[in-house]
């Protein structure tokens, strides 16, 4: 192979003369089985030879098998039927005979002349598709398409060894046919066509003579274009493959291997890759040597190949040669040798899908070689690629024996293919530079940014900020490959690996994946890297790492010695928690130990409580969700709880209260007390907020420049605060670190809205305690609240009417609890409200109004004093006084109805006395309308329309009747 | 998350346009973000992938080379495509005529429902100074409009509108592609002459 041959050149095929006659015939076709072990010889003399193909020491020979002559002629084509077991031989007259391979024993296809090419479709089926060429004239032809039948030996009966499917005229001599897949593709004199359904179909108009090939695995035909251009194409047209460019025009196109292989004019064989059309090989190939006589610019080239590639032939008439292709796995030990790394892996990924078991191994190897030329990101891609039975990320170890030694004895020791000669430590082999000064492709674009002359220092050392460079960056893909295979099931040596990632990303400054790390369940040994992150300035990490381990109290301790600014975190060169919360690492401590003290079930009380104190003082928030998510005694929290200030105080009784937590009347109170105390202390603060308001305005007016100046400065440090966070999107992305430690302000009104609440709702304060507290307080709603919880109404009525002139409320509250008398104690209230106040005439007529239809008239109008001015009243007493005279007239009505009702009610009773006085006439035919029985001489009853009844029946009704009543 | 790269569509793509119009250095500043100031003309057809997750298709790009003699060969490349671009230089009327051909052709002889895409290139050589431009954006972007393309003028050197190109002919792919047809087989049920023949004999 040439220093010249293009990248990812390699030897992909071996060149064997194998065949050399002897005797004075002529070889005039070959063709060869689809395993490459049986050799097939057509001769001049009409004779077939069967050769085997031995693979020697010394390289592969042919020996003589077999021979039968089948024809007058001499054999021009060759083709194997190998699934009928079966070979066409194509004879020199235009004749085609099928022998069945065992024996040799030529038949001759029945009325076909004028043959002049063969093609078998490639299938395992039986029986076989065999597609004839036949010249019919100057310009004419057709395409006949055989069924062709195993022969006896298989067991078959039929007569003939051939049946003729099909026939298809062509208008132009075919040079050649193919079969791409299940279709026909002809070569003609200036053309290519293809069989369709249709008829032909023009293919592709080519610059030059016609030549193809089929791929046969790939469906594809290889078509030349123009001289020195061969497309790849499918039936339909379509391109599958990059063009192949040929040095020159090809005398014989042929599939080998993965490979297609040009004869060109010249003399040399050209391999080209199938997938990528890319040239591999250049084998010299002295075609000069045996020119046709009849026509010298031809040499007389026969050829063969099969299609599962198991080898080419290639024939002079006096020689034969056998081209072999290298097994894939040495192809790709060649590439991996000459460091030609994309073509090493472009073969391995056409392997893959086939299969091959080499591939993972070849994964590995090429990782460790591309680790040893700096090549980072790519090793780590293929070091990926391998399965854990194949490639342990233990294997690793050697690169950092400082950090992995205990684990050395227990890493396995794989050569692969021998080519990396084991693994150096990492800071050696940057120390020495890279391992070959290859002359193979040059590294790919560098990730991290070192120069081309800095990588192509060849064997030489590298300078020192590209050694640094070279040692951060392996370490981080180390890092982060060790990160994605760790998971995977066999993983052996989890502890180490982990340990080291813990080493690898603390050592590279990545505190974002190594924190993410340590909080997701590892396997690290606390003990060796322990140290290490705390000289480098990791303590969240390390608490994390001690925290996974259970070892809560010492991640507390750590975290508190963070937020008191014990211990420093050192700034991080990739992300991180302390990064991400804007460098402040108290925020991080915070956020964590209270994280831990909330939600991890394992820690015991008297810790959580120990570490309660510093984050009372530092984060009272933080310290509030820890107490609200534990079950703590609350004693004992309200022991950490001093009163002043009282926001922690009374949020942490209200949680206790409203929650059902505690049913001690004593926190009840408390916190009815608190809050008392807490609402008072702001009223207190506003007041003084006030007076200092007031005094800034005068001093405003005073000297204003003073205090537009401050003003001014002030809001320029806002502004450039927030342009500070608005530029660094580390701060303004703090996230969950963001949130505030300090608890939120409330408002008085808000602390008054807690305290009613809780004494509306809680039955469990002591009353009169909290009475006490508010009653010399301007919390009088809390004192009216206090007062109807002592059913002291008439003072919570005056506390509402006459304090607080809410006379509304004090309505409602008479409509919920004082009834009549709550009402009139209101309006006399209001009326005489005492302490020297006027009465309240309107607040009075607003009572009159809510409730005057349920009021006693005279209890109101005595209620009313004398002073009351009478316009005031005038309306309400006139409605009343409406009211009452309705009332009066609406009973008089009823009366009035009543009595109309009894009036009729006797007119129509003497009515019917009236007619049954008048009326009743009695014969001896005169019946009871009951019984039946004559009336004569009885006493008996007239009924109002006449009926007569006896008097024992008229009995039998009353009686029935009565008892209606009775039950009624 | 990313879809599986087996699941991803394949979508093959052709670049049609004038030689020295920069289709292969659009292709080669797509998939591999590269630019050379001499890119070596194409010979016959480059075949690039490039898969664009986001969009779960995968583009197998034919850039077919632009030298007339190559014009017969350009079926076989445009051929079953499911998107073309159609590029021309914008410092040559030339190109944008040659353009304007090549989307005749396609609309002519190519897949109904194929996503043609009129690439206008080397805008970088008109940013600063128009003079050298020879093909007025509206003029091209008229045609586009009449034509149902999608159009953009493109900078492989400056990486303008690249990526944006390729995007946009990924989203408006189909969902799903219609599966190719197979490419069937040689009919082998025509009338046998040779048994036809055979039983003439027996009548």
């Amino acid at each position: 192979m040439s220093t010249a041959d293009p990248e990812g050149s390699r030897t992909a095929f071996e060149l064997n003369a194998v065949h050399q006659r002897r005797d004075q015939s002529r070889v005039t076709s070959v063709g060869v089985d689809g395993d490459g072990q049986r050799l097939y010889i057509g001769l001049d003399a009409g004779v077939l030879e069967e050769h085997r193909l031995m693979q020697t020491p010394s390289g592969i020979v042919a020996r003589f098998s077999a021979r039968r002559s089948v024809s007058k002629k001499g054999v021009v084509g060759i083709c194997l039927l190998s699934a009928v077991n079966r070979l066409a031989a194509l004879t020199e007259d235009g004749h085609v005979v099928l022998c069945e391979l065992e024996q040799l024993e030529p038949v001759e296809i029945q009325k076909l002349k004028g043959a002049t090419c063969l093609a078998v479709e490639v299938s395992s089926r039986s029986p076989s598709h065999l597609a004839v060429a036949v010249r019919l004239g100057s310009r004419k032809s057709r395409v006949d398409v055989y069924e062709v039948f195993p022969g006896a030996a298989s067991g078959h009966t039929m007569r003939e060894p051939a049946r003729l499917l099909v026939e298809y005229p062509v208008p132009d001599e075919v040079k050649d046919l193919v079969w791409v897949g299940q279709q026909l593709v002809l070569c003609l004199h200036r053309t290519y066509k293809v069989i369709k359904a249709d008829g032909l179909r023009d293919l592709l108009e080519p610059s030059t003579t016609p030549m193809c090939t089929a791929l046969a695995s790939a469906n594809v035909a290889v078509l030349l274009w123009e001289d020195t251009m061969a497309v790849v194409a499918d039936a339909d047209g379509q391109a599958a493959r990059p063009p192949l460019n040929l040095p020159a025009k090809p005398l014989r196109l042929m599939q080998g291997g993965m490979c297609i292989v040009a004869v060109c004019e010249g003399g040399d064989i050209h391999i080209y890759d199938q997938g990528t059309s890319r040239l591999l090989q250049r084998i010299p190939f002295p075609v000069n040597g045996f020119m046709n006589p009849d026509d010298p610019s031809q040499p007389q080239l026969f050829h063969a190949d099969t299609p599962t590639g198991a080898c080419v032939v290639l024939a002079s008439p006096r020689r034969i040669w056998i081209l072999r292709p290298v097994a894939p796995d040495n192809q790709a030990q060649q590439l991996l040798r000459g460091r030609s790394y994309a073509a090493a892996l472009e073969l391995a990924e056409q392997c893959s899908a086939k299969g091959e078991p080499w591939v993972p191994i070849f994964y590995a190897q090429a990782g460790l070689l591309l680790l040893q030329d700096f090549r980072w990101r790519e090793a780590i891609e293929c070091l990926e690629h391998c399965s854990i039975e194949v490639f342990q990320p233990c294997e690793l170890f050697p690169l950092f024996p400082a950090w992995t030694e205990k684990w050395a004895e227990q890493v396995p020791l794989k050569d692969y293919w021998g080519l990396h000669g084991g693994l150096i430590t990492l800071e050696k082999m940057v120390g020495v530079g890279r391992r070959y000064s290859y002359g193979g492709e040059s590294p790919s674009a560098d990730p991290v940014g070192i120069s081309s002359s800095e990588m192509d220092r060849g064997p030489g050392k590298p300078s020192t900020s590209a050694r640094d460079k070279h040692l951060l960056e392996a370490k981080q893909q180390i890092a982060s490959y060790l990160l994605s295979v760790r998971r995977r099931a066999g993983v052996r040596l989890m502890d180490g690996i982990d340990t080291l990632i813990v080493h690898l990303l603390a050592n590279v400054g990545d505190a974002g994946r190594l924190e993410d790390f340590l909080a997701s369940p590892q396997q690290v040994v606390l003990l060796d890297v322990e140290q290490q992150l705390l000289d480098m300035g990791r303590p969240h990490a390390l608490a994390l790492l001690v925290s996974s381990h259970r070892a809560a109290a010492r991640a507390l301790d750590l975290w508190q010695r963070m937020a008191n600014s014990q211990i420093k975190e050192k700034p991080a060169r990739l992300g991180g928690a302390v990064s991400q919360a804007g460098g402040d690492a108290t925020k991080v401590a915070k956020y964590h130990a209270a994280k831990l003290l909330a939600e991890e079930e394992d820690v015991d009380d008297e810790l959580v409580l120990r570490h309660l104190v510093w984050l009372r003082d530092l984060a009272p928030l933080r310290f509030l969700q820890v107490v609200k998510a534990r079950s703590l005694v609350a004693d004992a929290v309200l022991g950490l709880l001093p009163q002043q200030p009282l926001a922690l105080r009374w949020r942490y009784l209200d949680h206790l209260t409203t929650s059902g937590q505690t049913l001690k009347p004593q926190h009840h109170t408390e916190l009815a007390l608190v809050l008392v105390q807490a609402i008072l202390e702001a009223e207190a603060q506003s007041t003084t907020e006030t007076a200092q308001k007031d005094s800034a305005v005068v001093s405003a007016v005073l000297g204003s420049h003073t205090y537009q100046s401050k003003s001014s400065t002030e809001e320029s440090s806002r502004g450039d605060a927030a342009s500070s966070k608005a530029a660094n999107p580390d701060v303004a992305a703090v996230g969950r670190y963001d949130e505030p430690d300090e608890l939120p302000a409330t408002s008085e009104a808000e602390l008054h809205s807690v305290l009613q609440s809780h004494l509306h709702k809680s039955h469990l304060y002591d009353v009169l305690r909290v009475l006490r507290a508010v009653e010399s307080t301007k919390l009088y709603k809390e004192q009216v609240i206090l007062y109807c919880r002592l059913c002291d109404h008439p003072r919570a009525l005056r506390v509402l009417a006459v304090t607080l002139r809410e006379v509304g409320s004090a309505i409602a509250y008479c409509k919920q609890h004082g009834g009549q008398d709550g009402f009139l104690t209101l309006l006399e209230m209001l009326l005489h409200p005492g302490d020297g106040q006027q009465p309240m005439y309107t607040e009075a007529c607003m009572v009159l109004n809510a409730e005057s239809g349920n009021l006693d008239p005279m209890r109101v109008l005595e209620a009313l004093s004398e002073d009351m001015p009478l316009q005031l009243a005038n309306a309400t007493l006139a409605r009343m006084l409406r009211e009452r005279i309705h009332r009066r007239r609406q009973t008089r009505i009823v009366a009035k109805l009543h009595r109309s009702r009894e009036l009729l009610s006797r007119a129509e009773k003497y009515e019917l006395q009236s007619t049954i006085k008048g009326r009743a006439v009695v014969t001896d035919e005169s019946r009871c309308a009951v019984c039946f029985n004559p009336l004569a001489g009885r006493i008996f009853y007239v009924y109002p329309s006449s009926s007569m009844v006896c008097a024992t029946c008229q009995r039998g009704f009353r009686e029935g009747r009565e008892q209606e009543d009775d039950s009624d | 998350m990313m879809p599986d790269l087996a699941q991803q569509q394949s979508a093959k793509l052709v670049l049609l346009g004038e030689m020295g119009s920069g289709k292969s250095s659009l292709v080669l500043r797509f998939v591999k973000g590269q630019f050379f100031d001499y890119q070596e003309s194409t010979i016959g057809a480059a075949f690039l992938t490039k898969p664009l997750p986001e969009y779960n298709v995968k583009f197998e790009i034919w850039d077919t080379a632009g030298q007339e003699r190559y014009h017969s060969l350009a079926p076989m490349y445009y051929r079953g495509a499911a998107a073309a671009i159609i590029v021309y230089d914008v410092t040559s009327a030339d190109s944008f005529v040659r353009a304007k051909n090549w989307v005749k052709e396609l609309q002519r002889t190519g897949n109904a429902n194929m996503i043609m895409a009129l690439a206008g290139n080397k805008a970088d050589l008109v940013k600063g100074d128009s003079s050298s431009r020879q093909v007025p954006t509206e003029e091209a972007r008229a045609y586009a409009d009449e034509h149902g393309l999608y159009f953009v003028e493109t900078s492989a050197k400056e990486a303008t509108n690249v990526d944006e190109l390729f995007e946009e002919i990924a989203k408006r792919l189909p969902k799903a592609e219609v599966p190719r047809q197979s490419s069937g087989s040689v009919p082998l049920e025509q009338t046998q002459p040779a048994q036809a023949s055979s039983s003439k004999c027996c009548s």
